[in-house]
């Protein structure tokens, strides 16, 4: 293995593992905003409801 | 909250950017390793952050069973995902700078392997939470997983040193590494970024058990 | 009745359930004799390689019947039962304690034999100090086992769980069996680090687990 191609492997490897993590979070969080919305009382809203 | 956590990230990026460039771009070659040196600057801090979030999980564990607040359970949960994501990440970066270095992907390296026990206790962790019976009850359990793993981590560690070391020599000796400073410097802003961007990961995962915790509970009411 | 005998009174319950149909030692004997078999032939029966595969033997053994005392009440729904006596549960956790040390005492007392006679070990003379070490060993795998097994009972697929939980928490209990088994037969010096090692687990999680036994065991 050269060096570009064992670097360029580890920084893929660990940025990909971060980024797919967050993009995961992330779209869990969009979704559980939404079923919250669709949930909550009239006025509330996500953050008024975790507030409680 | 959501401020300080938008803060948090940006920080995170803008310092992630600048370890970058420094890391690849600025940073010298070293005198022995050569340009593989370089995958230390996101190895090191990976292993670095994973175990942060083992010192959160206990921290947050404890808290929880003594406390019995849903938050510090939130943030335990939060940690040991992060826990066993950042394991494996410094995992696979250990292989990819042993194999070219050490001419193999794996050794038996007391690292490596406490690092890699690390990540199935925690993968034990995070099954607990997904098979238990109930949320509270998984709750529990896992603090209980949590404190227990932790508390092994220098046991594990050490008895694995002295395992390898004290009967045998190892084959291949990682040599004390003298770091030039401008490496150091390289490493140091990469170990930052890392922490600050382990924070913000925990921030989100925080609110999103939160709001999840919150949707189930209106769930269940309605 | 002080804590002391109520302690003792629950592991001779559970001693006693087992000596009337011996189905966990069985389980764990059986198992045990296979791994030491198998090794034995695949790896090669030299006497350097007993301390080794007596290790992996009792630690892979243990996780058959780590759980069966614990998970015995569950069957027979006598846990709540046990659970209501008044007092502390702590002695709870220590009758279980007691009663699967003893468990795998009796297992390493076999496994002992069994690798003298195969392997060629000469371990006759040396037999007290082997066992001392081996029930120092026991006596850190059964405190965390015994909160385990308490644990698991209220996860779905409470016997696969165990191995994946114990295996990697006991495993300086294995790592340190193997090298001080070796100092023991061999005279070799260095046996007292993992003496210190093996007694500082033991030490620590007898003190922790029970504490964390009252959190597993209380009803949510």
């Amino acid at each position: 293995m050269t060096p570009a191609v064992a670097i360029a492997l580890a920084y893929t490897v660990v940025g990909a593992g971060i980024l797919i993590y967050l993009q995961r979070v992330r779209r869990r969080l969009r979704k559980a905003e939404a079923d919250l919305r669709a949930q909550g009382e009239p006025s509330g809203s996500a953050e008024a409801l975790t507030v409680r | 909250m959501r401020s300080l956590s938008s803060l948090v990230g940006g920080a995170a990026v803008i310092l992630l950017a600048a370890g970058l460039y420094v890391g690849l771009v600025a940073s010298p070659p070293d005198a022995f390793q050569g340009d593989y040196v370089r995958i230390m600057y996101v190895h090191v801090p990976s292993a670095f952050v994973a175990y942060l979030a083992v010192g959160t999980v206990f921290v947050a564990s404890i808290l929880y069973l003594w406390r019995g607040r849903e938050v510090y359970d939130h943030v335990a949960h939060s940690a040991g995902e992060l826990a066993a994501l950042f394991t494996a990440l410094a995992l696979a970066g250990g292989m990819i700078w042993g194999k070219p270095v050490w001419g193999t992907w794996w050794t038996w390296d007391a690292r490596l392997v406490t690092t890699a026990i690390l990540f199935l206790i925690f993968a034990g962790y995070l099954l607990v939470r997904e098979l238990a019976e109930d949320r509270r009850r998984g709750a529990r359990l896992a603090a209980v997983i949590g404190i227990i793993g932790a508390l092994d981590v220098p046991i594990i560690h050490y008895s694995v040193v002295w395992f390898r070391t004290l009967h045998q020599p190892a084959s291949i000796v990682r040599g004390d590494i003298k770091m030039a400073p401008p490496m150091v410097t390289a490493l140091m802003i990469n170990l930052l970024a890392f922490a600050l961007l382990y924070l913000y990961l925990l921030l989100q995962r925080v609110r999103l058990e939160r709001l999840e915790a919150a949707g189930a509970a209106a769930g269940a009411e309605s | 009745m002080s804590a002391w005998r109520r302690t003792v009174a629950l592991a001779r319950k559970d001693l006693l359930l087992e000596w009337r149909g011996r189905e966990t030692i069985t389980a764990m004997a059986v198992l045990a004799l296979l791994v030491v078999l198998l090794l034995g032939f695949v790896l090669g029966a030299e006497p350097p390689r007993a301390p080794a595969i007596l290790w992996v033997a009792l630690a892979l053994a243990a996780m058959l019947g780590v759980a069966r005392p614990t998970q015995a009440e569950v069957e027979q729904q006598a846990l709540e039962t046990l659970l209501l006596y008044p007092g502390s549960r702590e002695h709870l956790y220590w009758g279980k304690w007691a009663a699967l040390t003893v468990l795998l005492t009796v297992l390493l007392a076999l496994l002992l034999v069994t690798l003298g006679v195969l392997f060629n070990v000469d371990l006759w003379a040396k037999l007290p100090a082997l066992f001392g070490v081996g029930v120092l060993g026991i006596a850190g795998l059964s405190a965390v086992g015994t909160l385990f097994a308490a644990l698991v009972i209220h996860v779905r697929g409470r016997e696969l769980l165990m191995p994946l939980l114990l295996l990697p928490v006991a495993l300086p209990v294995v790592l340190g069996g193997v090298r001080l088994t070796e100092a023991v037969l061999t005279d070799a010096p260095g046996g007292g680090l993992w003496f210190g090692m093996l007694a500082v687990f033991d030490i620590l999680f007898l003190l922790v687990a029970p504490i964390l036994y009252e959190v597993v065991m209380e009803e949510a």
